[in-house]
């Protein structure tokens, strides 16, 4: 999916001819310091905010995962799924069903009656995961979606997210500030600086077998970004 | 069990302050020695138990009732279609302000006075009413519907989630404890200000006016008796709203 974006905020361009063609079944990891755009990207791709350019994934059926879960807390569990399934799928009992097929693929199915207060952050980070691959779409877009969590539920959430994508290779863009995280679970990683992408590293599974290998792209991509 | 306990000493609190209320009640009925003035708790009771058994009783209290039941859901129903086009359309939010910050300034009295030259004896209170709670409730529904978080909205617009079930499963559930909470004040300040209004307008089958009457025949433990109804028919209302205001905050409660 080619895109090439361009956004600014009064006078200051935040994206400036973004451009980047991401292969599509494949998870791309777009990297950049904090404040570099890198959240104005994902919204811009997914038509969330005004750009110039060209969106290969405009008119597509995305799924999002923020930040945040971003659950809605005055209904259950079960409900929010369905909430977001039901822009894509207007069965009502389809729905319903594939809200409990996603919770239950993430162990949260004996959870699906709770409101999203009662869950601890790990458990909700793992409802906006199964929210977004059981929503059909055509790409995933993950906006820093380990960054509010411990290393122990990041670890949990980084096997589940690998576990889900490999039952149901999607396009996926993650952009994050974690090299580490990006080569770990990318095939392809974009660094993003001054509103471009500064260069583009492989991180296929031949270079993860290789340890030194891995060390040395991302002392390179600090180095890109510094 | 910690439950329990927690409830009753509730109760307990709430009977401790209902007994003060009525130990101060004694002894300043005991000082002012005058049932015109201040009749004791005992004589009130007295009348009030006399009421209950008078047809007129009961034709005051469904009249007034009624009234402010009727005035409070058009300012409910009013205050929920003139926040949705606010919410829809920001210049009418914006046209829209100072007619309610006109209504909210006016006092009272004004209100009363000038309704009751327009309007015939029995629709004054109500019309009244209903331009007291309007302005309370809008601002209300206003404010609750500008606090729903807008990462919510966002998510909601990033799975292609439509207007209607954006309203249904996001805006309405999340909305609802606030303005339930809102229209539970209201409701007893809608029949506050009925009474008040059908006594400046002489509404037949009315609490105000037998409240009017016992004051000028001096029969102050009547008209305590009266007030007693209303602060019944008041707190009723309020459970009522109270319980819907409980359900639909449920997910306040848990975790």
């Amino acid at each position: 999916m080619k895109v090439n974006i361009s956004k600014s905020y009064g006078e200051k361009a935040v994206l400036d001819g973004f451009a980047f063609d991401f292969p599509e079944g494949e998870i791309t990891a777009v990297v950049g310091v904090s404040g570099a755009g890198k959240t104005t990207l994902l919204n811009a791709m997914a038509s969330l905010t005004t750009y110039e350019g060209e969106n290969g994934f405009k008119g597509k059926d995305i799924s999002y995962v923020f930040q945040t879960p971003r659950l809605i807390p005055a209904i259950t569990l079960e409900k929010n799924i369905e909430f977001a399934l039901s822009g894509k799928i207007k069965d009502v009992h389809l729905c319903k069903q594939t809200a409990q097929n996603a919770l239950m693929a993430v162990g949260l199915f004996a959870d699906r009656a709770k409101y999203p207060g009662q869950l601890s952050g790990g458990m909700a980070q793992r409802a906006s995961l199964a929210r977004a691959f059981f929503c059909p779409c055509s790409a995933i877009f993950m906006d820093e979606p380990f960054k509010e969590c411990d290393a122990v539920t990041k670890k949990r959430l980084t096997d589940l997210f690998v576990k889900l994508y490999s039952e149901s290779p999607k396009t996926v863009v993650l952009v994050t500030h974690d090299i580490e995280e990006a080569l770990t679970l990318a095939g392809k990683v974009a660094v993003l600086k001054d509103g471009k992408v500064f260069k583009c590293y492989d991180a296929g599974p031949a270079a993860k077998t290789d340890a030194v290998t891995l060390m040395a792209v991302k002392e390179q991509i600090i180095a890109d970004l510094i | 069990m910690k439950n329990k306990i927690f409830k009753l000493k509730n109760v307990i609190y709430a009977l401790s302050g209902a007994a003060l209320i009525i130990v101060i009640w004694i002894t300043a009925a005991a000082a002012t020695d005058s049932e015109i003035i201040l009749p004791g708790p005992v004589r009130t009771l007295r009348e009030f138990l006399k009421l209950l058994k008078s047809a007129e009783f009961y034709k005051a209290v469904w009249g007034s009732t009624g009234r402010s039941l009727l005035s409070f859901g058009g300012a409910v129903f009013f205050a929920v279609l003139f926040c949705a086009l606010a919410a829809r359309f920001k210049t009418f939010e914006k046209i829209f302000a100072p007619v309610i910050t006109f209504l909210r300034a006016i006092p009272t009295m004004s209100i009363i006075l000038i309704t009751l030259i327009w309007f015939s004896s029995s629709v004054s209170p109500m019309v009244i009413a209903f331009l007291i709670t309007f302005p309370l409730l809008y601002n209300s529904f206003l404010t609750a519907y500008k606090n729903v978080d807008e990462n919510l909205i966002t998510m909601a617009e990033a799975y292609g989630c439509g207007v209607f079930r954006q309203a249904t499963r996001l805006y309405i559930p999340i909305m609802l404890p606030d303005a339930l909470s809102a229209m539970r004040a209201s409701v007893s300040l809608s029949l506050k200000v009925t009474v008040a209004a059908e006594v400046m307008a002489q509404t037949v089958k009315s609490i105000g006016v037998n409240m009017q009457q016992s004051m000028i025949y001096f029969e102050t433990a009547e008209l305590l008796a009266w007030t007693a109804a209303a602060i019944i028919i008041s707190y009723v209302m309020e459970l009522i709203a109270g319980v819907f205001e409980n359900y639909a905050g449920r997910w306040k409660n848990e975790g």
